[in-house]
């Protein structure tokens, strides 16, 4: 379970602070998948990155399956975001000199070993997106949404609680996006994580079965005539 | 806005970069500058050097010889000098040896200079010398002498202790001579230093070129002419030039100075092809300006000469060496010419009639003994004279009063008092013993002819002349002949009474005549032909009235005198003093190339950082080419922004250029002293070499950024608005097949691209390259070539540099053809090494900028490696026939010539050798050079030799053979044979060896083989008959010891030794040699020192190379940090995502580290295997000293240097929010 509690975000500028986010809370159970909603600047990437332990909060808790990340030290937070959460951004960030199977295996280099399981994982993982056949080819060798696509399947190389995914169709056309969208549940359905997304996207929000609204740093519940 | 305007604005909008980028132009430009100011700094010290060691002296009057030290005095009276003189100092200058009789340590080859208080005033007042010291004089009481400074410290004395002075002693006859005195020949003096002079001024007087501090020694001119016996003379006069003088000298220099178009092309010639023709361009104004002095001489104190008119009625010339010189002879024999030329300079009206007078040439020998049949007459003169019928030089008649008809070659005539004791009648055969007239070695050896007997000559009328024999000290002035005192082997007891009483009658009046023909066949050497010239005015002829016949002849002799011929001219000491400090190493051009590496790393910074600057503009320079601007318009933009920035590097370089042309003679005084042998030099700067470091540098920058700009263009403006994704100029400048490649199939369908990539698919082709099958075929001619090459001795060493630097080459295609491809292996595998197997892969991202670090690093590791295998140490290498000891342990020089063999018994005996030392030497071979003193031409003088030094060769280290060689004609086995003389003509060239690098470098001969060189005096050419290689001859030219004497007939004794022994006995046999001979100046030293001495120099240089090669490889580490900071932004996002999926700060950092250190690693393997390539011939074949330590040490410094380019982008890592990147770019 991810729990979020009273988080608050504030970042230092010339003239007052800047209050991005304003005592956000709030709960995620095992195996469900939330959208947060939000106009641009709104801080839903900086939410995003306080609970994958990318950035430390000003206040308040982040607990995922009772651990705090925001209380690790470096080494252990690294270890906490290889193990615990997976990653998917609005860019890819595939590495364009390693193959796709390479990329998706980047996360087991992080730990150390990579066992042979994690290689077939890895290729069952490209099969379940889609990509077997393109396991040896180059970043610049795929589409877009190809690209996405592997990119999930590197975020959840590692079997992660909670998959965290920012903007991950704001690259991409509609068609494209729908896809990503419907995998990405299909994914988090499968492997039973935590699905958190974040995006200005109604379409893609409404696939997911709840939704938040993040304005001006206020975290709300959206319901469904909202939408 | 015009386009100036926003060319202004942008250049200082992007400050920082054109900062970057003009530092680079400026490294460049420093680099050329500082190396031309080394240029200019070599030259200008060596030109203060000569003139401090010259100080007023312009020209010198050293014939050789000891004359009146009046004769300065009377030069001063000359128009001449009141026109052009300001000083003419009279000076004793002799080579001589000191020791300090406390610690026994000897100096050798020193200069004794024998002067008064006026040689001092020839010095101006200079900070460096102290003139409490110099106001002293050399007038000291008692047996007083000073010393300048590198004497004193060499013998480790001061002012107050003891010395010992050895002198030569000079004698009238010439020791080679059989009348020659052979032993006691040095002469030694204990003394008490006075004075310590500086080495400077006259503390460094010095008449040779050379940058190193001479060994002076100073003594009352008094003093030195009492010991010598020449009281009243000295053998130097130092010519001090006025304002008028000094500025013909600078005319004559300017003259010679002129740079001619042709000489400009030469020049330019000689840059690219390393020679140098233009040599001897300005020689041809160093035979005197003051030649046309007529020297108001004396014959007889100037020239050893004496002319009386004896009783006979003529007049006799003589000489006090008994023989007189041949310049003499030749000028009576071409008295004809001479008297026409003479005719318009004296008061003695040119004789139309040469007719009216007789000139009579004679020479007498000493016959040890005249016998016939058992009878023998001993120690008789014996003289050979072409008779004249006409008194007073005629007749001679036979006892019955008949003219005696002129003899035939093979005949002889004996007086009435000899034909008498040896009942000897007409058609007796006659022998005749005598002693070679020559000695070699110091022995003598006896000879004997035989004469058929044509004539008995009666004892009275021209044949009773004791003035046949000239005067021999100890032997003609000796009232009984029991009481002679010769230098040669003489038995008293032969000595019968008859011969007491004819020798008390008659004194040395010969008692036998044979021809002049035979005469000079038997006894002529190369002192001379002629013992004296009888002259007198034929019958009805006289002289005119108001001369004596005595004052007459004496005249003509004088107006026949080519006094250039008899050593009577001046030499301009201070033009040839500064055409020689032109110096014979290019050091401009040296430390250009030794600069190369920075110059290149220079420019590749250059290259990177304006790139990178582009780069980071591509958004605006997309903006300019979406809105419609040409590329020729944005190139135009970039270059001029370029040109500014490079004025700039140009303008910081000049500056620096003098710190770093400061810092490489602070270099080469220091570190690498061994190139300049001692430290003298000083910064010199001229506006030229200043204005060509700043052309040079800003046109290599701006040609550089022309080659940066130029293809921006081919990137798409869309490409360039995008920021450059993955940035890198040079994988956007293929973009055109890049993007081809890349391209995603436009339905997304895997099946596009499938097959080509797929798993079990690579064939052949995708595992091997054309480029890796070359590299294998050419690996494989290179081990091919090696297994050949070991059987080849002459394959050149370039051309193994050649293919080290191709393999090189095609290394670095391989492996960016690898990187290109991507065929690294995987770069995530089941198992560990991921991160090492990631950083692998992560090399190929940018396989141009990849390569590029890879060469940097592999390049100066060639470089590096392959410069440092060429060094040498000979130290410790053992005697070998056929190395450059040539099979010789020890190599020694004497001050003093040496008469003595010292390679036989008897010699050793005569030079006092002790039994035990006898039964040690007899194990030796040494052999014996003459030596006609020079310049040293070898590596350690950096003047360039005038005249260097000749060594003749004796024919028994003719036929010995041995030494390496660098070039000989084919199927010569033994090339020292070239040199032996087959009718050996005076006027032919003579054959010559030399070392390559003395032939090459210090002399200018590149052409090998056949190549002529002329002696600076011009007197006669040699022609290169074989080259040495690396050999303890070097800086020497050899011919055979016949040419040298030939050529040199005053060369005397032997002062070069080359000594064979036990190799454990070399030691023992050393300090033998060097006690027993100590008073010749006899100094040995072994010839794997003497090699190491003169590779020292060449080891320094490879020393500079590496040096400058790694303060090259620093800067170009700056580069490296550039590309590594670069890549660094470029990846910010990959960064960020890789520590969003689990990689700690840490690893990350090890991942960039390991990156850095797979390229350094690639880069230094690299370079060593294609530096391997180039120099296994040279170790496998030769005594490579390679210093592993150094070299190890140095390699660790390039991968230190390469890390800490790689730590800065680690830095940059740590320290960088990367997290933000995936933030940022939503």
């Amino acid at each position: 379970m991810l729990s979020v509690e009273n988080l608050t975000k504030q970042y230092a500028t010339r003239g007052e602070p800047l209050d991005v986010l304003r005592g956000v809370s709030f709960t995620l159970e095992s195996g469900q998948n939330t959208a947060i909603l939000g106009p641009s600047g709104s801080g839903k990437s900086t939410l995003l990155s306080i609970i994958g332990g990318l950035e430390e909060p000003t206040s308040g808790t982040v607990a995922l399956d009772g651990q705090n990340p925001n209380k690790l030290d470096e080494l252990a937070l690294a270890a906490f975001r290889n193990v615990h959460v997976g990653f998917v951004f609005q860019e890819h960030y595939l590495l364009p000199q390693c193959s796709v199977l390479e990329n998706v295996l980047i996360p087991t280099v992080a730990a150390g070993k990579t066992k042979r399981e994690a290689v077939e994982r890895a290729k069952s993982l490209l099969e379940r997106v889609g990509l077997s056949e393109r396991i040896e080819h180059r970043p610049a060798e795929l589409s877009g949404g190809e690209r996405q696509r592997a990119a999930i399947a590197r975020a959840l190389v590692n079997k992660p609680t909670l998959l965290l995914a920012d903007e991950p169709t704001g690259n991409l056309d509609r068609t494209n996006a729908d896809r990503i969208g419907r995998l990405l549940l299909d994914l988090q359905k499968q492997e039973g994580m935590m699905l958190l997304l974040v995006t200005h996207s109604e379409r893609l929000a409404a696939l997911m079965s709840r939704r938040l609204e993040l304005d001006e740093g206020v975290l709300k519940e959206m319901l469904n005539d909202d939408c | 806005m015009s386009l100036l305007r926003l060319i202004f604005v942008s250049f200082l909008h992007h400050w920082r970069m054109n900062l970057a980028v003009a530092l680079g132009a400026a490294a460049g430009t420093a680099v050329l500058t500082g190396a031309l100011l080394v240029g200019d700094s070599m030259r200008g010290s060596l030109r203060s050097l000569a003139l401090d060691r010259l100080g007023k002296i312009d020209e010198v009057l050293a014939p050789g010889r000891f004359f009146r030290e009046k004769l300065a005095d009377e030069l001063k009276e000359t128009e001449d000098y009141k026109l052009y003189g300001e000083s003419l100092v009279p000076a004793i200058l002799l080579p001589a040896s000191i020791e300090n009789p406390n610690t026994q340590t000897r100096a050798n080859r020193i200069e004794v200079i024998g002067c008064k208080r006026d040689f001092y005033d020839l010095f101006p007042a200079s900070p460096g010398i102290d003139r409490s010291l110099v106001d002293k004089g050399t007038g000291g009481e008692g047996r007083e002498i000073d010393l300048n400074q590198p004497l004193a410290e060499k013998l480790g004395v001061k002012s107050g202790d003891e010395i010992i002075l050895r002198l030569p002693k000079p004698g009238l006859i010439p020791s080679d001579s059989a009348l020659g005195e052979k032993r006691d020949t040095v002469r030694s003096y204990r003394l008490t230093v006075r004075n310590i002079l500086p080495a400077a001024g006259p503390g460094r007087f010095s008449l040779k070129p050379s940058q190193q501090e001479p060994l002076n020694a100073y003594v009352p001119l008094d003093w030195l002419q009492e010991q010598l016996e020449q009281s009243g003379k000295v053998n130097t006069l130092l010519l001090g030039l006025n304002e008028i003088g000094e500025e013909s000298i600078e005319r004559y220099w300017q003259g010679a100075q002129k740079i001619t178009l042709t000489d400009m092309l030469s020049r330019l010639r000689a840059i690219f092809t390393g020679r140098n023709k233009i040599q001897s361009s300005s020689s041809v104004y160093f035979s005197g300006i003051f030649l046309h002095w007529s020297f108001p001489l004396d014959l007889s104190e100037d020239l050893g000469l004496r002319i009386e008119k004896v009783p006979k009625g003529y007049v006799n010339l003589t000489a006090d060496s008994m023989i007189i010189p041949p310049g003499i002879d030749a000028a009576i024999d071409n008295h004809e010419i001479q008297e026409r030329m003479a005719s318009s300079m004296t008061n003695i009206p040119e004789d139309k009639d040469e007719s009216h007078y007789v000139f009579q040439r004679v020479f007498t020998y000493l016959a040890n003994s005249i016998s016939l049949d058992g009878r023998n007459i001993p120690y008789s003169t014996i003289t050979a004279i072409d008779f004249s019928a006409d008194p007073p030089l005629g007749p001679f008649l036979s006892p019955d009063g008949k003219p005696i008809s002129p003899l035939a070659d093979t005949e002889i005539a004996l007086n009435s008092w000899a034909a008498e004791d040896l009942a000897a009648k007409i058609g007796d055969r006659i022998k005749v013993c005598y002693f070679e007239p020559e000695s070699a070695h110091g022995q003598i050896r006896e000879k004997t002819a035989e004469f058929r007997l044509a004539a008995i000559v009666q004892l009275g009328g021209a044949a009773d002349d004791r003035n046949f024999t000239p005067s021999v000290k100890g032997i003609t002035d000796i009232e009984s002949m029991s009481d002679w005192d010769p230098p040669f082997p003489f038995d008293a007891k032969r000595i019968r009474p008859k011969d007491e009483k004819y020798w008390k009658d008659y004194g040395p009046t010969p008692k036998a005549f044979v021809s002049r023909a035979a005469g000079r066949e038997l006894w002529g050497n190369r002192f001379g032909q002629t013992t004296s010239v009888r002259m007198a005015c034929k019958p009805g002829y006289s002289v005119p009235d108001s001369f004596s016949e005595e004052k007459f002849f004496q005249k003509k002799l004088e107006n026949w005198l080519q006094y250039g011929r008899i050593g009577f001219f001046w030499q301009t000491v201070k033009l040839q003093a500064l055409a020689a400090a032109e110096g014979t190493t290019p050091f401009n051009v040296l430390f250009l190339c030794f600069s190369f590496f920075i110059i290149v790393s220079a420019l590749m910074l250059v290259l990177l950082l304006f790139k990178l600057g582009v780069e980071r503009r591509a958004a605006e320079i997309g903006i300019l080419l979406a809105v419609g601007w040409k590329p020729k318009k944005v190139r135009k933009l970039l270059f001029r922004e370029g040109v500014l920035t490079a004025l700039a590097g140009g303008n910081i370089g000049v500056p620096l250029g003098l710190g770093y042309a400061a810092l490489m003679l602070w270099g080469l005084q220091t570190w690498w002293l061994a190139a300049i042998v001692t430290p003298f030099l000083k910064l010199y700067l001229t506006p030229g070499s200043l204005l060509i470091g700043f052309v040079s540098g800003f046109f290599m920058a701006i040609l550089t950024i022309f080659f940066a700009v130029r293809k921006i263009s081919r990137v798409a403006p869309r490409q360039l608005l995008a920021g450059l994704p993955h940035g890198a100029m040079p994988t956007l400048a293929v973009g055109k097949r890049s993007a081809r490649k890349t391209r995603p199939s436009p339905d997304d369908s895997p099946q596009h691209a499938h097959g080509k990539r797929g798993h079990g698919t690579r064939n052949f082709y995708n595992r091997f390259s054309w480029i890796d099958i070359s590299w294998i075929i050419f690996f494989s001619i290179n081990l091919l070539f090696y297994f050949f090459a070991r059987r080849l001795s002459d394959l050149e060493a370039g051309m193994f540099f050649g293919c080290g630097a191709i393999m090189l080459l095609l290394t670095l295609l391989v492996l960016w053809n690898r990187l290109r491809r991507g065929a690294t292996g995987s770069a995530v595998a089941a198992g560990g090494g991921n991160l090492f197997r990631l950083a692998i892969r992560n090399a190929a991202r940018n396989p141009g900028r990849s390569t590029l670090t890879i060469g940097l690093v592999a390049s100066a590791c060639f470089l590096i490696v392959a410069v440092s295998a060429f060094r040498l140490d000979p130290s410790q290498q053992t005697p070998t026939l056929k190395s450059g000891n040539g099979g010789f342990a020890l190599v020694a020089e004497s001050s003093q010539p040496i008469f003595q063999n010292i390679d036989t018994t008897d010699g050793r005996a005569a030079l006092g050798f002790s039994d035990d030392e006898e039964k040690l030497l007899s194990q030796c071979r040494i052999y014996s050079l003459r030596v006609r003193a020079g310049d040293d031409a070898s590596c350690l003088n950096l003047y360039k030799p005038r005249s260097p030094r000749i060594l003749g060769l004796p024919q028994d280290f003719l036929a010995r053979g041995g030494f390496a060689w660098a070039d000989a004609p084919a199927k010569c086995e033994n090339p020292w044979s070239l040199l032996e003389p087959r009718n050996l003509d005076i006027k032919a060239e003579v054959p010559m060896i030399l070392e390559k690098n003395t032939a090459n470098y210090s002399l200018n001969l590149w052409e090998g083989l056949g190549e002529q060189y002329w002696l600076n005096d011009g007197s006669f050419g040699l022609r290169i008959a074989a080259l040495l290689n690396n050999s303890v001859f070097q800086g020497d030219l050899l011919i055979s010891e016949e040419a040298l004497l030939k050529k040199f007939p005053d060369s005397a004794g032997y002062r070069f030794f080359l000594v064979e022994c036990p190799p454990e006995k070399t030691a023992e046999v050393q300090k033998i040699l060097e006690n027993r001979l100590g008073d010749y100046g006899f100094a040995a030293e072994t010839t794997g020192g003497r090699l190491a001495r003169f590779l020292a120099v060449q080891n320094t240089y490879l020393s500079t190379f590496q040096s400058l090669g790694g303060l090259g490889l620093l800067l170009g580490t700056l580069g490296l940090a550039a590309v590594q900071l670069r890549n660094i932004l470029e990846r910010r996002g990959e960064l960020a995502l890789l520590r969003a999926v689990g990689f700690s700060r840490k690893k990350l950092a090890k991942l960039v580290l390991l990156e850095n250190t797979v390229l350094l690693g690639l880069g230094l393997g690299n370079g060593i295997l294609a530096a391997l390539v180039a120099v296994m011939p040279h170790f496998l074949t030769s005594n490579a000293s390679i210093p592993w330590l150094s070299l190890f040490g140095t390699l660790l410094l390039v991968f230190l240097a390469g890390t800490l380019a790689g730590l800065a982008a680690v830095r940059q890592v740590l320290r960088a929010p990367l997290l933000n990147a995936l933030r940022e770019e939503n």
